[in-house]
């Protein structure tokens, strides 16, 4: 079978390719990584009349080939490449009608460089009258298409053409007008030398290698040679691009000013609108409210899918495990496999809503006004105002959290993010502050009408923001990046948010999740689940055997045998075994071999500490808490005197928990949004020395 | 830089334009950002206006025509201005 059409969806950053892009290819979509840099590769199919399918990639939002970003350039490495697996057959450029002016440069530069392309003229909805587009298919000589990605319109013709392109036999007629680019003197040799040692045909190519071949893919020794020839000859290289751009400006001038008319009425309620959303008070309070908003919707109404998941998963390995016969396979099934898979499902819910709402905010163009008015304090924290939103996310879940800073463009503010974000405390902590919470203080109120667990409550959230700052900022001096820092962020026209695409963004989040971070997710729970049912040799068996005779000699109801079997049988454990085996590295906290094991099965998540500390105590699962609670009291330390769980003890178990990777489904997501186990592994390593110290901190201090 | 030019810098900047004092573009310092201005549309000869500085400081949002640009304070050190006085 012959290679699939290549068609690249080329344009400015908002100018409506993305969501073009997924109504074009719909679900048909696959996102990885372009080879060779972490830049995300959107590609989808499309199939057009007649059954002929081509493969649709959406480049990264891109100003121009003179690059300022990773993206860009990979974008400048690939047009300039016809070797490159991802060069296109055909360019669809998507241009924002309304910053015609503006949009319109890329496209001249694709047309200087001979690829064959077709104009898509968005967003002429917000213009109140039929632009002119004869004046731009006049100028740009290719086809040009009005569409409105917001009203859905135009859709239908883009499918045509791309029908047409895929019959046409005289494709460069159709789609090339091959625009010069007028050269000075010394440019013009510049590009005469290029164009005699790299066999380089298009003068503008030739042009485009001299301002990049620092940094563009070329042959060493060509890029050797063009370095040298641009020294020799004097070529100025900032120069040469601003003039560029200015006759570019120049040219196009008249053809913009025939479009760009009447568009005084949006402009004025743009204005008003701004002057409150960015206002110096209103601004930011209106900001908290709305993450307020976002946190309660992933926080609290999240809370009825997710019960309903687990709900459901009760139900069906309750039913399972009464009828499947008593066999190890059994038990894997049901405390292995299905336990994974609601532990994987169980997120979706927060997926979605925190990506329903994060797409509206990008949409509506809420979100740049957002970064605009916090560049400057996430910039003292090597990160982007878009973090803030991930932070707050954080509240709830790190999971969706991490997720959501695909948007932020810098890598190194990305990756920051993604770092730092499951410092702040989420809601899986919230059953282990509660159980310990209650060690550290007396339940009494200070000054009258202060709950002091409440007080231990806020100092934990507290720290744990505390903790994702610091470190961001340490993680901010020590990354290194070759891209520059900057914010010049265009600030889009307010519009109504496109609800398909919403939805279609929606559900890829939540889809890629289940593929990408479930599969790791459902093994790392298989292997927990291995190490807490089996041990060494016959130790599993014994511990049975020794536990009913225990409950017989000292006459122990059914329910109470099978919570002390339950409990011999994790100490004999592989789990157990590591538990008391990691006992001397935890002993200068405070803890014993039995939060030990805590520690280690509460890896599958925070909350599991709940449970294993249930079943080491040997208490049922029902109404754990308060039972437990007590159990735990009465725990008395080596000496059989002192109670094992004092201030000291529980405090440096509760920051344990603050500062430690307890999760390892955030590890599945950090591993699929960076791509590499490099970071997931230097996450687990940081928080983890983080809680070690901090724990070893407050137990000196205190015990 | 001599002294005389350090002086220029310093008075005739975007940087140095009250809340909604319009200016014209005169020139853009040349670095590696000059063609990221360029491709915003940020070019000599346009009448600007500055219409917002951010609640916590170090930025403003630019603007002409209809296109509104946040930018750094150092960004807009980059850009030179002429005021245009009523």
């Amino acid at each position: 079978m012959s290679r699939l059409k290549n068609i690249a969806l080329l344009g400015n950053p908002n100018s409506g390719k993305s969501t073009l892009f997924n109504l074009l290819t719909g679900l048909h979509q696959k996102i990885s990584n372009f080879p060779g840099v972490t830049v995300e590769k959107k590609s989808g199919t499309l199939t057009v009349e007649g059954g002929e399918q081509v493969q649709i990639t959406d480049l990264p939002g891109t100003y121009s080939l003179f690059p300022n970003s990773l993206e860009e350039k990979l974008v400048v490495d690939i047009l300039t490449n016809r070797d490159h697996p991802n060069f296109p057959d055909l360019i669809i450029y998507v241009a924002d009608i309304t910053q015609i002016e503006r949009h319109l440069l890329l496209a001249v530069q694709i047309q200087q460089l001979g690829i064959p392309m077709f104009f898509v003229s968005n967003m002429v909805d917000l213009i109140s009258s039929t632009h002119d587009v004869k004046a731009l298919s006049d100028y740009l000589k290719v086809p040009v298409i009005t569409s409105s990605t917001i009203k859905n319109t135009g859709l239908d013709y883009i499918v045509q053409e791309i029908f047409q392109f895929t019959r046409e036999e005289n494709i460069s007629r159709r789609y090339v007008h091959t625009k010069t680019c007028p050269l000075s003197e010394i440019e013009k040799k510049v590009v005469q030398q290029i164009s005699d040692i790299t066999g380089v045909q298009n003068p503008y190519l030739a042009k485009l290698m001299a301002h990049h071949a620092a940094w563009l893919n070329v042959c060493k020794s060509h890029k050797e040679k063009i370095i040298s020839i641009t020294t020799k000859l004097g070529f100025q290289n900032m120069d040469s691009q601003v003039k560029e751009v200015m006759n570019c400006y120049d040219d196009f001038l008249p053809v913009t000013q025939a479009i760009q008319k009447e568009k005084e009425e949006t402009k004025t309620r743009i204005s008003t609108i701004d002057r409150i959303v960015t206002h110096r008070v209103i601004g930011p309070f209106l900001f908290f409210t709305i993450m307020l908003f976002v946190f309660q919707a992933i926080y609290a109404w999240a809370t009825i899918p997710m019960d309903l998941i687990e709900g459901g998963f009760t139900l069906v390995s309750t039913w399972f495990s009464q009828q499947l016969p008593e066999h190890f396979l059994s038990d894997l099934f049901v405390d292995g496999i299905l336990a994974g898979l609601s532990g994987v499902l169980i997120f979706i819910p927060q997926i979605a809503i925190l990506f329903i709402l994060i797409s509206l905010l990008e949409e509506s163009g809420y979100m740049s006004r957002a970064v605009y008015m916090f560049d400057t304090i996430m910039r003292k924290f090597g990160m982007n105002g878009r973090s803030i939103v991930s932070l707050v996310s954080s509240g709830a879940c790190a999971i969706p959290a991490i997720m959501s800073t695909r948007t932020i463009q810098n890598q190194k503010e990305r990756l920051i993010t993604i770092l730092v974000s499951p410092l702040i405390s989420c809601s899986a902590r919230l059953p282990v502050y509660a159980i310990l919470v209650g060690f550290v203080v007396p339940d009494i109120k200070v000054w009258g009408f202060l709950n002091a667990a409440g007080l231990v409550f806020m100092g934990l959230y507290l720290l744990g923001i505390l903790g994702a700052l610091g470190s961001a900022f340490v993680f901010s001096r020590i990354l290194k990046t070759s891209e520059s820092s900057y914010l010049m962020l265009e600030l889009p026209q307010y519009k109504n948010p496109n609800w398909k695409n919403v939805w279609l963004t929606t559900k890829e989040k939540v889809m890629s999740f289940v593929r990408e971070a479930g599969k790791i997710i459902l093994i790392i729970s298989m292997v927990l689940w291995v190490l807490s049912s089996f041990g060494p040799g016959e130790n599993i068996a014994k511990a049975e055997e020794k536990a009913t005779l225990l409950a017989v000699s000292q006459n122990l109801n059914e329910e109470e045998t099978g919570n002390l079997i339950n409990q011999h049988q994790l100490e004999a454990s592989y789990a157990g075994i590591m538990g008391k085996w990691i006992e001397p590295a935890i002993r200068p906290l405070g803890f014993d071999w039995k939060m030990g094991i805590a520690l280690i099965t509460s890896f599958a998540a925070r909350e599991v500490f709940v449970g294993t500390m249930a079943t080491i105590y040997s208490i049922g699962q029902d109404n754990e808490t308060d039972t437990l609670r007590e159990k735990m009291k009465k725990e008395k330390k080596k000496d059989g005197i002192t109670p094992m769980y004092n201030t000291a003890t529980a405090l440096s178990l509760l920051i344990f928990y603050v500062f430690a990777m307890q999760c390892m489904s955030t590890l599945a997501v950090t591993k699929k949004e960076t791509g590499s186990w490099k970071w997931p592994i230097i996450q687990f390593t940081f928080m983890g020395l983080m809680a070690y110290l901090g724990s070893l901190m407050a137990y000196s201090i205190l015990a | 830089m001599s002294a005389k030019e350090a002086k220029v810098k310093d008075t005739h900047t975007a940087l140095n334009l009250k809340l909604g004092e319009k200016a014209v573009i005169c020139e853009i310092q040349k670095n590696h950002l000059s063609s990221r201005f360029m491709s915003l549309g940020i070019l000599p000869g346009k009448v600007c206006t500055i219409v917002n500085e951010a609640p916590f400081g170090g930025a403003k949002i630019l603007q002409f025509e209809n296109h509104k640009i946040a930018l750094r304070l150092e960004e807009l050190a980059a850009i030179y201005v002429q005021k245009i006085i009523k």
